[in-house]
């Protein structure tokens, strides 16, 4: 019986010392006991090794031991049982199975009655004196009488271990028994051990709670044995898996109404029998999920069920029969589940829609009607839940996960926005998870250079990321953006306009309307970025088209062709209005004149000194730093040189403003440079315009000459420029500079402007080094 | 007087021999200070006869004798009572009339009729002995008295009618309990089969046992001695149960040493048996329910017809499997007959 001298060992030694000298004195009597067993047996004293067999599984009935040394200790007591099962096999002891199997029967206490019951029955069964299935029903009636908690989960466990390679199966005669007789026989079992495992639980007082469930997790394997068990058997096919092992299985998950029973359970259960099998069970398993107690991670054990079948289906194809619709059963019984469990963590339920996502798109990767009912059912969960719970991080990385994985997987935009619950679903999340599933969007296009072709989808495409093309109500204070990250996502949504583009010009046209509406909205901030490439996209847009007006592959008639570009000037004129509205001087003086000399090359001239005046509009009103002036007049002089504007009216007028903007420059260095420059708007010589007036030219360096000359202290440099501009009409070979004013020129710098030590001597020299190389005629220095 | 002067300065040894005892089966039975004695198995009303040798001891010229008689007695003996004995049957010979013995001589004698119904018994207060008396009657000493005794035992037919026991106890908001033993008379070879069925469990119980008990009456009326022995304490669940739980109970009674149930043998003493359920909490508090079973000798040549074990509902294997036939078995090696190496019932403990 049980040892007595607990009380008073307790008070010096620790719990630890405690559990290990129970262990090692109930251990010893196990090998001691165990000792005379041999001996006896040895000697075929039959009866007394009984006795000592016996005495060895008295030492099982303590309640002393933690599971975990009632287990070693077991293990002790198992290998003596061995040998005693094999010496009652092999040896000639004379004595039929079915006295010795009456004879341990009449042991007093009935722990070590049914021990030895169950060591006896195994060879009873094993030497064929008796039908299997009679010794195996005996033997499982009789283990009721062990009602404790662990010492009853043993005596099955021994039991399991023992009769595991006695089972009857598929080959065995009907009269030694069937595999349902196997069957019946290892549910049976499975079943009380789970009571027993879960009796453990309520036995503890409540404090000792947390120790009895480690406890009780210890001891797990011996119930899922069971389970392992029913799958090894060959017989267990899927038929009789679904007709008769499955229902019994869950008839006792469902009723044990145990938490930790129920998740172990559910998960070995998946775990131990193929995926075919769960296949052809898919609903009864997961209405099982529904009725577990609500403390159960239901979550965990679907998305593992799911995982699996994906993987199975992905890999095996052939073997998913045809009205299987894996999905389809997933997605409904994942929609009851949730509805049946109103206290499920909204992340779990996240969780069930990525695993549901998941498997649909392996399963089915050209479906999207399912990928869009996911999100569909997500989307219609989360709007009933607070906001709090959406924006836990758990949560959020699994709606991210949501939004991401179509991206991953169809590797189009244009595909994931064709899923009409897509969008929603972002709406449900908060400014910056917005922004980041936009950003993803954004990415995934660029990278996978999906072209949009149509304007329904570039609208849809903006729409959907909104939150990178305008201001939201719940954004933070723009002073708390990062500037650096917030002109990378701008200069991100910006390139997406290239990714926009369609044969028929007409919708590439519309494309950029609706484009330029959206981006309107942005901002100061946003517009910046955005509307730039939109002008110089729009630009090469009717370059293109003029191409091919030209080249005859669209015909057009002339006031068609009139009527277009007027359209097309008013959107890239507006555009860069919008730029110039927020004082955006230099931009949009420089857009300007790129879309003058785009209109110019177009011939479209009357747009021209429309796109001029409003450059040089900007240039006095806005322009307000003098380096930036001189930049920009720079431009101006050489765009107007290069164009090939037939109106020499409307040219001069613009050359006569661009000198008066010369002369107007705050330095008079400045100003005799530009004024010097400005001589090449009266030499023009491209191929498409001549226009040359050497006496304009001659004028306006003279005038450059003077404003220098005039200055107290006039700085070498200039005039060294003037004198290179003189330069050029000379290597043109033109008349308009003649040769002695160049080496006035070069003398008058010599003579009086030279100084020791100035910067610009290098230059001057370098200039005279030219002019002598050229042996200009005329030219003597 | 009769057992011990008859010993000492006696002038013959008188034996006895029985007729067809060759094959007869013998019992040990403990008779008075621990003494074994193996005695002659009688089955019924079988014939006792046999003869008696009277050997003069070589000292001894002559006996004179009032005359020779053999008797046969069927007797029984209170402990408590020292000096009086039943005799509830008394058979008588004669054998020779007065004159002398000179020689040995060898008398036969036959009881063939001789009714036997009670069977022999060796109780804790009481016994009941049948014996054959040698009685040489001398006029100037003390009779030669001789007894010699043998051990009666009596087959009985099936029970016609053999119920089970069905029976729901329990105390009221605590323990509901239902038990069933599948017979309610049992041969002394019988193996009880039943179940204890729980239909409400709120102590927590640490084990339960069946007892076996034997209770012997004697006397009557207000000098009733009831003396009861514990057979056997047969634990059948370890730990404790829930609501819905059936724990098989069986237990093989061939270990045991069993008598049928005796009631009212002659009106001077009964034997009873009773089983004993009981169910012990944590506390060591017991809860228990004694029930009687008839125990009743079964006839050994009919060995085991499954019907008369009246399977009815309960557990085939057991019947089917192991109660036929291993019972045989033990029938023949146990209590009753015991060879002389056997030793296995130190299983019982």
């Amino acid at each position: 019986m049980m040892k007595k001298n607990k009380p008073t060992v307790a008070q010096t030694l620790s719990p630890e010392e405690e559990q290990a000298k129970f262990f090692e004195e109930a251990k010893n009597n196990v090998m001691i006991q165990g000792h005379h067993m041999k001996l006896s047996l040895d000697n075929s004293k039959l009866m007394d090794a009984l006795k000592y067999a016996s005495n060895i599984i008295n030492e099982l009935r303590t309640s002393l031991l933690s599971p975990k040394s009632y287990y070693a200790l077991y293990l002790v007591a198992f290998d003596y049982l061995q040998y005693l099962n094999t010496y009652l096999y092999e040896e000639k002891h004379g004595k039929k199975m079915i006295e010795l199997y009456e004879v341990v029967q009449h042991a007093g206490n009935v722990l070590p009655r049914l021990y030895l019951l169950i060591t006896v029955g195994s060879v009873y069964i094993k030497t064929k004196q008796a039908p299997a299935k009679d010794v195996l029903k005996d033997l499982i009636e009789m283990c009721r009488g062990v009602q404790h908690p662990t010492r009853g989960l043993f005596l099955r466990h021994y039991l399991s271990e023992v009769t595991k390679d006695k089972l009857p199966d598929i080959d065995s005669s009907v009269e030694n028994g069937t595999v349902m007789d196997s069957i019946d026989f290892i549910i049976q079992n499975f079943t009380e051990t789970n009571k027993l495992w879960v009796r453990m639980q309520h036995q503890a007082p409540t404090k000792d709670r947390e120790r009895r469930e480690n406890e009780r997790l210890e001891l797990r394997l011996l119930v899922g044995k069971n389970l392992s068990r029913l799958a090894q058997l060959d017989g267990v096919d899927q038929k009789t898996y679904s007709e008769v092992v499955l229902p019994k299985v869950v008839e006792q998950i469902i009723n044990c109404k145990d938490k930790i029973a129920q998740q172990y359970l559910m998960e070995i259960l998946i775990q131990v029998f193929p995926d075919e099998f769960h296949l052809a069970t898919l609903d009864i398993i997961l209405q099982t999920c529904a009725q577990l107690q609500s403390g159960v991670d239901v979550k965990t054990i679907i998305a593992s069920l799911i995982d699996r079948l994906a993987n199975f289906a992905t890999r095996n194809a052939d073997l998913v029969p045809d009205n299987i619709k894996i999905f389809d059963i997933f997605f409904n019984n994942v929609k009851e589940i949730i509805q049946a469990r109103p206290n499920m963590e909204l992340q779990d339920i996240l969780g069930l829609h990525v695993s549901l996502l998941n498997l649909t798109l392996k399963c089915y990767p050209t479906n999207k009607d399912n990928a869009n009912e996911v999100l569909g059912l997500c989307q219609s969960i989360i709007v009933n839940k607070a906001k709090e719970d959406i924006n836990k991080p758990t949560c959020v990385k699994q709606i991210i996960q949501l939004l991401q994985i179509p991206l991953d997987v169809f590797k189009n935009v244009l595909v994931v926005l064709k899923l009409s619950n897509y969008q929603p679903l972002i709406s449900c999340l908060s400014y910056n998870n917005r922004k980041k599933v936009s950003l993803d969007i954004v990415n995934n296009t660029i990278n996978n250079s999906t072209i949009i072709e149509e304007p329904e989808a570039v609208n849809n495409l903006l729409e959907t990321i909104q939150t990178l093309i305008k201001d939201e109500q719940d954004q933070p204070d723009m002073d708390d953006i990062d500037k650096e990250d917030f002109q990378e996502e701008q200069n991100k949504v910006a390139s997406l306009i290239h990714l926009f583009d369609s044969e028929d010009p007409e919708k590439l046209f519309k494309i950029y309307i609706i484009a330029r509406g959206h981006f309107g909205k942005g901002g100061p901030h946003r517009i910046r970025h955005t509307l730039v490439p939109l002008v110089f996209c729009s630009l090469r847009f009717i370059r293109n088209f003029k191409q091919q007006v030209d080249s005859g592959v669209i015909s057009l008639d002339e006031n068609k062709w009139i009527a277009i570009g007027s359209k097309i000037f008013t959107f890239v004129s507006e555009t860069i209005k919008a730029l110039a509205d927020i004082k955006l001087a230099d931009l949009s003086f420089r857009l300007y004149l790129q879309a003058l000399q785009t209109f110019d090359h177009c011939g479209l001239v009357s747009r021209v000194k429309e796109l001029a005046i409003k450059a040089l509009l900007i240039f006095q009103e806005d322009i307000a730093d003098f380096k930036a002036q001189v930049m920009a007049l720079q431009l101006l002089i050489s765009t107007l040189n290069s164009l090939s504007i037939p109106n020499e009216e409307i040219y001069e007028s613009l050359a006569a403003q661009t000198i008066k903007q010369a002369s107007r420059l705050l330095l008079p260095q400045d100003q005799a440079k530009l004024i010097s420059t400005c001589s090449h708007l009266f030499w023009v010589d491209n191929p498409s315009r001549q226009y040359q007036n050497p006496d304009s030219v001659l004028q306006a360096l003279k005038k450059a000459l003077s404003i220098i000359s005039n200055e107290s202290s006039p700085g070498l440099g200039t005039f060294v420029d003037i004198l290179n501009e003189c330069l050029f009409y000379c290597d043109k070979e033109t008349d308009a500079v003649p040769i002695q004013f160049v080496s006035d020129l070069v003398e008058l710098i010599r003579t009086t402007h030279v100084k020791e030590a100035d910067p610009a001597l290098p230059y001057l020299q370098n200039t005279i080094k030219y002019i002598q190389s050229q042996n200009y005629k005329g030219i003597s220095i | 007087m009769n057992f011990f002067s008859n010993n000492f300065g006696t002038p013959c040894n008188v034996e006895f021999e029985l007729d067809n005892c060759q094959n007869r089966k013998t019992i040990e039975v403990t008779q008075d200070k621990g003494k074994t004695e193996k005695l002659f198995v009688f089955i019924g009303n079988e014939p006792v006869s046999g003869k008696v040798s009277i050997n003069i001891k070589e000292k001894t010229k002559k006996i004179e004798h009032t005359g020779i008689r053999v008797e046969f007695v069927g007797q029984i003996e209170l402990f408590y009572d020292r000096g009086n004995h039943y005799e509830f049957t008394s058979l008588v010979r004669e054998l020779a009339p007065a004159g002398e013995l000179t020689e040995n001589k060898t008398f036969s004698y036959d009881f063939s009729n001789v009714e036997k119904q009670y069977e022999s018994y060796n109780g804790t207060n009481v016994r009941l002995r049948y014996f054959v008396r040698l009685t040489i009657g001398r006029s100037f000493a003390s009779n030669i008295v001789k007894e010699y005794d043998i051990w009666v035992i009596n087959f009985v037919k099936p029970p016609e009618s053999n119920s089970n026991i069905k029976m729901e106890v329990g105390i009221e908001d605590c323990l509901h309990i239902e038990f069933e033993y599948n017979k309610s008379k049992y041969h002394l070879k019988d193996v009880i089969i039943g179940k204890i069925y729980f239909l409400l469990v709120r102590i927590k119980i640490k084990y339960m046992e069946i007892a076996l008990i034997k209770r012997e009456s004697t006397g009557s009326g207000p000098n009733v001695f009831n003396e009861s022995e514990t057979l056997t304490k047969f634990e059948i669940m370890d730990g404790a149960p829930v609501r819905g739980e059936s724990i098989p109970v069986r237990l093989f009674l061939s270990v045991f040493d069993l008598t049928p149930t005796y009631r009212s043998v002659h009106n001077k003493f009964s034997v009873k048996y009773f089983l004993n359920l009981a169910l012990v909490d944590e506390d060591d508090k017991k809860y228990f329910k004694q029930q009687e079973i008839t125990l009743w000798r079964r006839g050994v040549t009919k060995p085991g017809l499954p019907g008369s074990t009246n399977n009815n509902n309960n557990n085939n294997t057991s019947n089917t499997n192991n109660t036929n036939t291993p019972q045989q078995k033990v029938t023949e090696s146990q209590n009753e007959v015991p060879e002389p190496e056997n030793n296995s019932s130190d299983e019982s403990d």
